[in-house]
């Protein structure tokens, strides 16, 4: 994939998820939403190097994965407004969302719990298609995390797993909860593992390179790849807010993202007229998409409670 | 031999056919079945392919279909059960194995908060249809931690269907569904009690999909619905109260969920007095949902004493002082004949 191609599909994500920011706050959205602001680069180098028929699971924070993935931006916002064009029909909110046609089955908000249901995908694949899952520091806290690992690792499953190792469980730091890098679960069950420092994981050209080669590597049969990606997120755990500002994590925090922030090394490698002629393009599409499905029909349920 | 415990020999409690099976026949019938109807059917579970083979109904798969769709799994349940749900959504037929109720509790995270919520919470876009096979089993001091049936617990979930097979013709046409036929995901809940249970099964291949509860025994004092081993119970109990003169009608309730009560509110309607017996505990059970809602179809005018409920003990299952804890056919029979007494002869 061309240095413009990815850097459209990072600009993408978070032009998008810049308007979620712009209106959130008048409540437009009635269902939580995760930001992957600071993290986006991880899901638009993974989902260069798969294919449409791979089968991709993610969380709660997964609208990264979602659009990267090719995802339909109406499609997107629907489910966010709880509109019927919604990519689950309104069912789901921010935290469920899915794609049978670009092989996403769809994401969980119990974390940990797309680990195991990702093994299984892997194991119900036939090469040279595999499975790929994002997921959080969080979900390797789970005792799921080492049962998938375990179980992947030994079938020879053709699974990714992606770990974004932001170093918070909503605002519990990994210092009380970790005693070891979900990587080094992975290594010390012999799987290939790579283990990404931020800069690297913030340049998503850097990023997209790295992972080619492991990558094709699953797909040939050559067993699971754990990437651990660290990496940093701009705002709250849920919703909007500068939960670093107002105290819920270190003040060091902020600084990575000035330094690391994916959108901001994107634009260092690309002519500035180039990303931004980009970025206006996407905007004018991010709008259109976000207009049209506000006035599309809501999904309106009716129960009998009597 | 193996460690069947107290596992009892049954009465002959169905009519003969032309071709009888036991309850555990049925259900390796079954197996061998789904797996030769659909290429894309996968069994796994703990020890699926161990010489005792889940208490033989799992025997000789993994030569007959080979270790790429019959295979032995870590014991680690939430995997099982994952792997189950990720299988499907590749589009395969899983039939995942949990040989005792009580390991179920470990992967619940899978079966409650993932199999069951994947249709719905995706408007019906993405599926996950699979069949989760459960054994209950009691006796032979097994105590609180391997005696448990925890069906309505599973119940309690939109997007689960559960399963509770009495009859081995329904052990197998119930499994048979949940593999070949379902959208969702089934539970099939077992219980080894029956294991040796006779009864008439039909060859070919037939699914039973959920429907309503069968009149096992016909009869019209008074109306004992039950589940699984339940029903075994309650056909005992029947025929002790038929030397005195008390004639039950007994109800295979079959399914749980999706629940249907309306051959109960018609035999209600014509005894007026209603047993629930439940494999399960007594409170926030099975009992109380049958009760509740029959009695929201039938006027309490139809009825001529208060519904009794008959289920395990308000504590945990104990090792020793089994035949006290556990409800029989005697406690049955005795409930039924209070309730007529009370009543008055129809």
């Amino acid at each position: 994939m061309t240095f413009e191609e990815l850097y459209r599909r990072l600009s993408l994500v978070r032009h998008a998820e810049q308007k979620i920011f712009d209106v959130y706050h008048s409540d437009v959205m009635q269902c939580p939403v995760h930001l992957s602001i600071g993290q986006e680069s991880i899901a638009v180098a993974l989902c260069a190097h798969l294919r449409g028929d791979d089968l991709k699971i993610g969380t709660h924070r997964s609208h990264a994965l979602y659009l990267a993935n090719g995802g339909d931006l109406k499609a997107f916002f629907g489910e966010l407004l709880a509109r019927q064009c919604g990519c689950s029909g309104g069912m789901g909110g921010s935290m469920h969302l899915c794609d049978r046609t670009n092989g996403l089955v769809g994401t969980t908000s119990i974390v940990g719990g797309a680990l195991p249901i990702a093994v299984g995908l892997a194991m119900g694949v036939e090469r040279p298609r595999l499975a790929a899952v994002l997921f959080g520091d969080g979900a390797a806290d789970e005792g799921a995390f080492a049962e998938a690992v375990n179980y992947a690792q030994l079938r020879k499953a053709p699974l990714v797993f992606l770990c974004e190792n932001n170093r918070y469980s909503v605002y519990t730091p990994q210092r009380v909860r970790r005693a070891a890098h979900p990587a080094a679960v992975a290594r010390a069950f012999g799987m290939e593992t790579l283990e990404v420092p931020i800069e690297t994981a913030a340049d998503v050209f850097a990023l997209h390179d790295l992972l080619a080669d492991p990558i094709a590597g699953v797909r040939g049969g050559g067993g699971p790849l754990f990437v651990e990606c660290h990496t940093v997120r701009r705002y709250d755990h849920n919703g909007v807010r500068d939960d670093i500002a107002a105290g819920f994590r270190d003040a060091a925090e902020r600084e990575l993202y000035d330094a690391f922030c994916p959108m901001r090394v994107a634009r260092c490698r690309l002519p500035a007229e180039a990303a931004a002629a980009i970025d206006a393009e996407l905007c004018r599409s991010i709008d259109a998409a976000y207009a049209e499905a506000l006035a599309a029909e809501r999904t309106v349920l009716e129960y009998r409670h009597a | 031999m193996s460690n069947w415990g107290t596992t009892p020999k049954l009465p002959p409690l169905l009519a003969k056919g032309p071709r009888d099976l036991t309850y555990q026949q049925a259900i390796a019938e079954a197996m061998r079945q789904a797996m030769a109807a659909d290429t894309r059917v996968r069994v796994f579970g703990e020890g699926v392919t161990d010489q005792a083979g889940t208490y033989g109904t799992t025997q000789g798969l993994e030569q007959q279909f080979g270790a790429d769709r019959v295979f032995d799994v870590p014991t680690a349940e939430s995997i099982i059960t994952g792997v189950g749900i990720g299988m499907s959504l590749a589009g395969l037929r899983p039939i995942v194995v949990h040989p005792r109720n009580d390991f179920l509790l470990v992967g619940l995270d899978q079966i409650a908060n993932h199999a069951a919520k994947w249709r719905l919470m995706f408007a019906g876009r993405v599926q996950a249809p699979m069949a989760i096979r459960s054994v209950a089993c009691r006796g032979w001091g097994s105590a609180a931690q391997h005696s448990q049936a925890l069906h309505a617990v599973l119940a309690h979930f939109p997007g689960l269907e559960v399963a509770m097979p009495f009859t081995p013709a329904d052990a197998k046409g119930m499994l048979l569904y949940a593999a070949l036929d379902a959208a969702g995901p089934v539970m099939i809940m077992e219980h080894k009690w029956l294991w040796n249970l006779c009864g008439p099964v039909d060859e070919a291949v037939y699914t039973c999909r959920p429907g309503a509860p069968a009149v096992i025994r016909p009869g019209a004092d008074v109306t004992i619905a039950a589940v699984s081993y339940g029903v075994a119970d309650a056909l005992q109990a029947a025929a002790l109260l038929e030397g005195r003169g008390v004639s039950a009608e007994v109800i295979d309730i079959r399914w749980i969920s999706p629940l249907s009560v309306e051959p109960i509110c018609r035999s209600l309607e014509r005894t007026g007095r209603l047993i629930v017996v439940d494999t399960g505990h007594k409170r926030y059970g099975v009992c109380g949902e049958v009760i509740a809602r029959v009695l929201e179809e039938v006027p309490p005018r139809r009825l001529k004493a208060s519904p009794v409920r008959i289920g395990l003990p308000d504590s945990p299952v104990p090792a020793c002082g089994e035949t006290a804890y556990f409800p029989g056919p005697a406690d049955i029979a005795k409930a039924a004949a209070s309730l007529v007494g009370s009543g008055g002869q129809s």
